[in-house]
């Protein structure tokens, strides 16, 4: 075997040839790390924001949006007292009546941008539990109550939703009460209002849905079984960590075109890659050739081009890995239904390594299986 | 050459398997044996002459004995998983989609094409119920020819909470396939 130091040393013949592929890899490894970040994210924040023990009682046929369906208001009353198993703190039921409601809202930068919006009551602290103010208060009549992201689903600085601020929505100036944060969810990019305010400003007479909290996540029978026998109501009973999963599968596409276009990247650097090392290992033929007549065999001559290959590539995934951390990790996204954030944890740091090595081999493989190919004699006397 | 070809033949067969059509009736399988309760239900036969759905809800009052017919459909998930209980549909008022052969619908017992008006004049909850007038906490899927689509003639009492919006009767004897 030819010692490593022989590798190294290689690599620094062409410190352009070095660069371009430090470079090359570094690019198509962030590329990678971010594909895999951002559909952790996504699928990450949509599976936390469904719980299991949580029932959403929607209008027969709007299963696939909250948002487009109808409920009659007295359906919260009618199934609080129907529906076993519901979990009651001190003699109260979890059971909340909400409005989900997408709009654009006037901005305090005079922008408008879209917004999603819920109207509750305090009862939506007792079925998402996971809602936590962390400043301010709940809102009153003529207020809101921001999610701690939903300034990036606004396209604002984080300064400019803070209690005391004012947004905008149907011409209507709404104070803003206080922050809430539900760690890991899709709620904290939206917005909450009383669901008196937000009847009035969406113009409905009827509420999006009824979230019931089951204490045993197998009584969601319970709720089935009641939106079967209330023909009346016209409801279908969903469990909430379903509803939300459906959604996951909905961005699906999105998150393969994240893939796509990693992909096609890492493609086109790849065979950009196999192409310079074309040129650099068939300058090296008889120096190969030199090496294999003084006793090195071709599968050390393949395994030191491999190492310098592969120590280039890594070196560019070490700097992709450096970039991910400074730049990705904690950043947040934000797409239609709120917003994630990024976490380059250790898969998407093993994925990087990985795509880092699988670039160094499989770039270097076909340029030195074809500097290595020609008999010996004849490499020797090529130029 | 025997590696390409065999490379070939796997990809045709891949991509042959992939076009194959699935199947659209999923029964769920029922692990246990039905209860007493059940069992007596289902092997009864049903008195009387069955009565649409969608005359009979007008008319029918808590504690009436009546007869109906009609199709488990209405909805997308007619039966109530885990509990005694399911959707019947009137094949007058509703059609089921697999009656129209250019329709590729894979859920064809949600009657998708009926109107929310029709459906709610033609559909009604079917249920068994214990001694104390609970639903049993059993699925009656897939027992005794109870599927989606089946034909099904059930006699029983409509149920306390019942009205002609809201059919509900608890079963006292089901046949289906009649």
């Amino acid at each position: 075997m030819l010692p490593l130091s022989y590798a190294v040393r290689n690599l620094f013949r062409s410190k352009s040839r070095l660069l371009q592929t430090i470079g090359g890899s570094a690019m198509v490894v962030l590329l990678v790390m971010a594909s895999v970040a951002i559909n952790n994210g996504m699928k990450r924040v949509l599976s936390a924001s469904g719980s299991d023990r949580n029932v959403i009682l929607v209008g027969a046929g709007s299963e696939e949006s909250i948002q487009r369906s109808e409920v009659p208001e007295r359906t919260a009353g009618i199934a609080e007292a129907a529906v076993a198993g519901i979990t009651e703190n001190l003699g109260v039921r979890a059971v909340s009546s909400e409005i989900h409601y997408m709009n654009y809202i006037s901005l305090p930068n005079g922008n408008r941008s879209q917004a999603l919006l819920r109207g509750v009551t305090l009862q939506a602290l007792r079925v998402h539990p996971e809602v936590r103010l962390t400043a301010g208060n709940f809102p009153g009549a003529g207020e809101l109550m921001v999610g701690r992201l939903a300034w990036r689903k606004l396209g604002l600085a984080e300064s400019d939703l803070k209690p005391g601020g004012t947004l905008t929505l149907e011409n209507q100036s709404l104070k803003i009460s206080g922050i809430f944060a539900a760690p890991g969810t899709v709620l904290e990019s939206e917005i909450w209002a009383t669901l008196g305010d937000l009847r009035v400003l969406a113009k409905r007479e009827t509420i999006s849905c009824v979230v019931l909290r089951l204490d045993d996540p197998a009584d969601f029978a319970e709720a089935d079984l009641f939106a079967k026998q209330r023909l009346d109501l016209e409801l279908t009973a969903l469990r909430e960590s379903d509803y939300y999963s459906r959604l996951s599968s909905f961005f699906k596409p999105l998150r393969a075109m994240t893939w796509i276009t990693a992909g096609l990247i890492a493609a086109g650097a790849l065979f950009g890659g196999v192409n310079t090392l074309y040129a650099a290992f068939a300058s090296r033929v008889r120096e190969m050739a030199t090496l294999q007549s003084i006793g090195f065999g071709r599968g050390a001559l393949l395994a030191s081009l491999i190492q310098e290959s592969t120590l280039a590539c890594l070196t560019g995934a070490l700097l992709a890995s450096v970039i991910a951390v400074a730049f990705l990790d904690g950043r947040t996204v934000p797409f239609s239904i709120g917003a994630f954030t990024l976490e380059v944890g250790p898969g998407v740091a093993i994925t990087g390594i990985v795509t880092g090595l699988l670039l160094g081999l499989l770039g270097a493989l076909p340029p030195a299986i074809r500097c290595l190919k020609p008999p010996l004699p004849t490499a020797l006397r090529m130029s | 050459m025997k590696m390409k070809t065999a490379f070939v033949a796997l990809a045709t067969a891949a991509l042959l398997a992939s076009c194959e059509k699935k199947e659209t009736t999923a029964i769920a399988p029922t692990t246990s044996a039905p209860s007493a309760t059940l069992s007596a239900v289902l092997d009864t036969a049903p008195t009387g002459e069955p009565k649409p759905i969608h005359l009979i809800r007008a008319t029918a009052k808590p504690g009436d004995e009546i007869t109906v017919s009609g199709k488990i459909m209405g909805n997308a998930k007619p039966f109530v998983d885990g509990r005694s209980a399911f959707i019947l549909g009137d094949p007058a008022v509703l059609t089921s989609c697999n009656e129209d052969p250019t329709d590729k619908c894979t859920t064809p017992w949600d009657t998708c094409c009926d109107s929310p008006e029709d459906k709610k004049r033609g559909i009604a909850t079917i249920q068994i119920v214990d001694a104390d007038g609970r639903v049993l906490k059993e699925s009656v899927e897939g027992i005794g020819g109870l599927v989606n689509l089946a034909n099904v003639t059930v006699s029983g009492k409509v149920a306390e909470g019942s009205s002609a919006d809201s059919l509900i009767i608890n079963a006292l004897s089901i046949r289906s396939g009649k």
